[in-house]
C-alpha cells in the first residue's frame, strides 16, 4: 500500500468528515456493526506516527514514520478491533496526549526523545500489571493495542520488510539449517 | 418437477456426469475424459481459472489492505469460516461465508466449505500420508461399525498412480503405518526439527519424526512447479507448484476435448429411473437465475464433498428409495467422522542460536501413529493419533528491551526457536453422529438445509488426554522451555476431514457403497469423496480419496464397456 492508497483507506473510514477523538468520546456513539465507528484527525495520525517512531526509530534503516505506521494504525484500529477495544484505543490516544502534557508541561509532539521513551516504557510496564488483573470481558489496555498495531504496521510495511528486515519475495529453495551470523537481519513474513 | 421435453434429453446428454470439481471431482473428470467419455462436470460455485483467478497470489504483505488480517466485521459475520486456520484476508475469497449457505448445528460443528471450481483443493493442507492395513483392518479387528471392503493391496497401485500425477515430495522412511510412495525429493527439516527427531527416536524406539509427505513439487512436473518456497499456497499458486483441481486434473481433462465444465450449477437431486433401476441423470438449479435443468447420463460420479454428496442422495427420494437414493440399509447420513484436532502444543528452545534457515517451506514434520501399534497398547481408548509439527525462529517478539534503537534491533533479528504441534486423533464411526435433511429450513434454492448432529465421544476424549500428555512429555524430553499443551476445545468440523455418511462395506444391508464405491442397488452411481469412508484413520485423507476415485473410475468404465452398467 503506497501512501496515497493508505490515505484513501483512511479517507474511506473518515467518510468525508473528520471527527476528532474527543468529540467521539463526548457522546457521539458509533454506528453499530459498521466497523467505521472510530475516526482520527490528522493530529491523531501525527501523534501515532511519533509514538511508533519513538518505539521503532530510524537508525541505519528506516523507522516507523518512514514506514507510515501512524496512518496504518489509524486505518486499522477502527476495523480490526471490537467496540470495547476501539474505545480503549481512542481513549488511550487522548490519555497519552493529556498525561504527557500533565507530566512534562508540553505536548508529546514537542517532547524530548528521552521524555517520550520514559513515558512509553512506563506505559509498557503498566500493560503488564493491567494484564495481571484484567478480567476476560474487560478491554485490552490501549497501549497493548497500539504496540501491536505499531509492530504489525512496521514489520509488514515495505520499508520495514525490505530494509529493517530481509524480504525475499520468491526464495526459490529451502535450506533448513544454515549458519546464522550475529547481526544478520531476520526474514520478513 | 419441471416439464421435460425431448430436445433437452438430446442436447443435455453426456457419457458421464461428475457432481463437484474439488479434489475428487477433478480426478473423476480427468480419468473419465482420458478414457474417452464425454464428461459433464457440475460445480455449484463460480469458475476459478488457474492463475488468472488468484487475485492475491503475488501480493506483497504491504499490498494487502489489512496486511493479511481479517477485520472485526468479517470476523463477526463469519464465526464459522474465520475459525479455519487458512482463512485470512488473502484467502477469504475461496471460503464460503457463513451467511451464504446456512446449515443447522444440532451440536456445534464448524463446517468449512469452498464453493468454486476446484473446491477446497485450492486451500487444502496438502499433507498426503498413505493409509495402511493398520487402518483398513481396524474395524474388523475390533468389531467396530463394519469392515472395509478393501485392503491396502487393493489401493496400493492406485496410490502410486495418483502420486505420480499429483507430485508428492517426501522421504522413503520405511514405516509400516505410512507406507512409502512415489516420492519426489523431500523438503529438508530445520535444525530444531532435526533435534526433536533425534531426541524422540533415541528415547522411544517405536516413534519416528519424518518430513510430511506433501503435494508440493520439488521437481518440475509437466508444466507445473517446482515449488518456490513462498508458503502462500492457499492463495492459489501462480507456479502450479501444489496440486489442485485447477492446476492439475481439470486442465488434463480439458486437454482431451471431452470435458464440459458448468459452474454455478447447484445439483438438486439425482433422477432415478424405476424401470431400469438406475440413475438417468441429475436435476440442476442455476445458482443465479434459479432455472431448473436436467442433464442425462448413464454414469454419475458424486463428488460434492462428504456432507453435500450424502445430502444429494438424501434429497433424491423415489418410490423405490423413499429415504434417499440407495438407502435401503438406513445408514445413509450416519457414521459421520472428523479428526480430533483439539490439542495444541508447543514451546521454545534455547539452543541453535547460530543456526537459521532460508526460504519458506510449505509443509511441516509428521510423527506417525505409535499408540495401539506394535507393543504400545492402550487401555483407555482404541486407535491412535499422529502429530503435525513445525519449527521456526520468532520475529518481532521482544520482551526484554526498552523502546528505541536497541528494541528495533532486537525486533528485526531472529528471536528464539519455537515449535508448534497439533495432535490428529482418529474418530470412531458412531451411528448417532449423523447428518439429515432439515424438515423446516431450506436454502436459497429451495433445497432442505443440512442438520449436522456430531460430537466427539469417550474414545476421542480419552485419546485427547493422551495426545496432550504424550506430546508434552516428548517436548520436555527434547529440552523445550515454556511448554504449552492444552485442549483448545475448538468445535469439531475444524479438522476439515469430514468422512463417512455413505460408507463402503461388504453388505448392502449395512453400507451404501460396495468395494468399488458403487451405490448398492443403483449400479451407475459412484461416490468417491470422503462420504465413502468406513473409518477415518488418523492420516490426512485426500490422497486416499484420490486413489479411490481413480480406482472407481477404472472399474466403472470397464463395467460400462462390458455392458454391465
Amino acid at each position: 500500500m503506497n501512501r496515497r492508497e493508505a490515505l484513501k483507506t483512511v479517507a474511506v473510514i473518515l467518510g468525508g468528515s473528520v471527527i476528532s477523538a474527543p468529540v467521539f468520546l463526548s457522546g457521539c456513539r458509533p454506528e453499530e456493526g459498521t466497523g467505521r465507528s472510530v475516526y482520527f484527525a490528522p493530529d491523531d495520525i501525527r501523534l501515532l506516527d511519533e509514538i511508533s517512531e519513538t518505539m521503532i526509530p530510524e537508525t541505519d534503516t528506516p523507522g516507523a514514520k518512514t514506514a507510515e505506521v501512524g496512518v496504518f494504525m489509524a486505518g486499522m484500529a477502527p476495523v480490526l478491533y471490537d467496540e470495547k477495544n476501539r474505545e480503549s484505543f481512542v481513549a488511550g490516544l487522548a490519555a497519552i496526549r493529556n498525561n504527557f502534557q500533565a507530566e512534562y508541561g508540553h505536548s508529546f509532539l514537542n517532547g524530548e526523545n528521552s521524555e517520550r521513551l520514559d513515558f512509553l516504557n512506563n506505559l509498557d510496564q503498566e500493560v503488564e500489571s493491567y494484564n495481571q488483573q484484567k478480567k476476560e470481558d474487560e478491554p485490552e489496555h490501549y497501549f497493548r493495542l497500539m504496540k501491536e498495531l505499531a509492530l504489525l504496521g512496521f514489520l509488514t510495511s515495505e520499508a520495514g520488510s525490505t530494509q529493517a528486515l530481509r524480504y525475499v519475495q520468491t526464495p526459490g529453495r529451502y535450506d533448513g539449517c544454515i549458519p546464522y551470523r550475529d547481526g544478520d537481519k531476520a526474514w520478513a513474513v | 418437477m419441471p416439464y421435460i421435453n425431448n430436445k433437452m434429453t438430446k442436447t443435455n446428454s453426456y457419457d458421464a456426469i461428475v457432481i463437484g470439481s474439488g479434489i475428487t471431482g477433478g480426478w473423476a473428470a480427468k480419468e473419465l475424459c482420458e478414457k474417452g467419455l464425454k464428461t459433464l462436470v457440475l460445480e455449484r460455485g463460480r469458475n476459478v481459472d488457474h492463475v488468472k483467478d488468484y487475485p492475491t497470489a503475488l501480493k506483497d504483505p504491504w499490498e494487502l489492505p489489512h496486511r493479511g488480517r481479517i477485520t472485526q466485521k468479517v470476523l463477526e459475520d463469519n464465526p464459522i469460516a474465520s475459525s479455519c486456520y487458512a482463512f485470512n484476508e488473502s484467502t477469504e475469497h475461496f471460503f464460503v461465508k457463513d451467511q451464504e449457505h446456512p446449515y443447522v448445528q444440532v451440536k456445534p460443528f464448524h463446517w468449512i466449505r469452498g464453493y468454486q471450481v476446484g473446491g477446497k483443493s485450492l486451500t487444502w493442507g496438502r499433507w498426503t500420508q498413505r493409509w495402511s492395513d493398520l487402518d483398513f483392518e481396524a474395524n474388523a479387528r475390533e468389531g467396530i461399525a463394519v469392515d472395509w471392503p478393501i485392503r491396502y493391496k487393493d489401493i496400493e497401485p492406485w496410490y502410486s498412480y495418483v502420486e505420480k500425477f499429483v507430485g508428492i515430495s517426501g522421504n522413503r522412511d520405511g514405516l509400516p503405518q505410512i507406507p512409502d510412495g512415489e516420492f519426489q525429493p523431500p523438503m529438508e527439516m530445520n535444525c530444531l526439527e532435526k533435534h526433536l527427531k533425534k531426541r524422540i527416536e533415541e528415547t522411544y524406539p517405536d516413534r519416528n519424526l519424518v518430513i510430511s509427505r506433501t503435494a508440493n513439487l520439488t521437481q518440475r512436473t509437466g508444466n507445473r512447479g517446482p515449488c518456490q518456497y513462498r508458503d502462500l499456497c492457499a492463495r492459489g499458486c501462480p507456479y502450479g507448484a501444489y496440486f489442485s483441481s485447477n492446476s492439475s486434473t481439470l486442465p488434463a481433462a480439458e486437454a482431451t476435448g471431452n470435458l464440459t465444465l458448468k459452474p454455478d450449477s447447484v445439483v438438486h437431486s439425482i433422477i432415478y429411473d424405476e424401470q431400469t433401476q438406475k440413475a438417468k441423470g441429475v436435476r440442476v438449479i442455476d445458482a443465479h437465475t434459479k432455472k431448473i435443468s436436467e442433464y442425462y447420463s448413464n454414469l454419475v460420479f458424486v463428488n460434492a464433498g462428504t456432507i453435500n454428496s450424502t445430502m444429494i442422495l438424501l434429497n433424491s427420494a423415489s418410490s423405490r428409495f423413499p429415504d434417499g437414493l440407495g438407502n435401503h440399509s438406513g445408514v445413509l447420513g450416519h457414521y459421520l467422522m472428523d479428526h480430533n484436532y483439539r490439542a495444541s502444543l508447543g514451546g521454545f528452545h534455547e539452543g541453535f542460536k547460530d543456526r537459521y534457515y532460508y526460504g519458506r517451506r510449505p509443509t511441516g514434520v509428521y510423527l506417525p501413529r505409535f499408540r495401539n501399534f506394535g507393543e504400545d497398547l492402550q487401555d483407555e481408548y482404541l486407535r491412535g493419533f499422529a502429530f503435525a509439527a513445525g519449527a521456526s525462529r520468532t520475529t518481532g517478539y521482544v520482551t526484554d528491551q526498552p523502546f528505541g534503537g536497541g528494541y528495533k534491533e532486537a525486533l528485526t533479528r531472529p528471536g528464539e526457536w519455537n515449535l508448534w504441534m497439533t495432535g490428529m486423533g482418529e474418530c470412531l464411526p458412531y451411528h448417532d453422529n449423523k447428518i439429515s435433511l432439515s424438515k423446516e429450513k431450506t436454502d436459497e434454492w429451495g433445497i432442505p438445509q443440512v442438520e449436522i448432529d456430531f460430537e466427539f465421544k469417550e474414545n476421542e476424549l480419552n485419546m485427547l488426554k493422551d495426545i496432550v500428555n504424550s506430546g508434552q512429555e516428548m517436548l520436555e524430553n527434547a529440552g523445550f522451555k515454556d511448554i504449552y499443551a492444552y485442549d483448545t476445545n475448538q468445535p469439531p468440523g475444524l479438522g476439515i476431514h469430514e468422512m463417512g455418511t455413505a460408507r463402503m462395506g461388504r453388505d448392502p444391508k449395512t453400507s451404501v457403497l460396495n468395494g468399488y464405491n458403487q451405490v448398492w442397488g443403483v449400479k451407475n452411481v459412484f461416490i468417491t469423496d470422503g462420504a465413502c469412508m468406513t473409518s477415518n484413520a488418523c492420516q490426512n485423507p485426500s490422497l486416499t480419496y484420490m486413489a479411490l476415485t481413480a480406482r472407481a473410475v477404472d472399474y466403472a468404465v470397464s463395467e460400462l464397456k462390458k455392458g454391465n452398467l
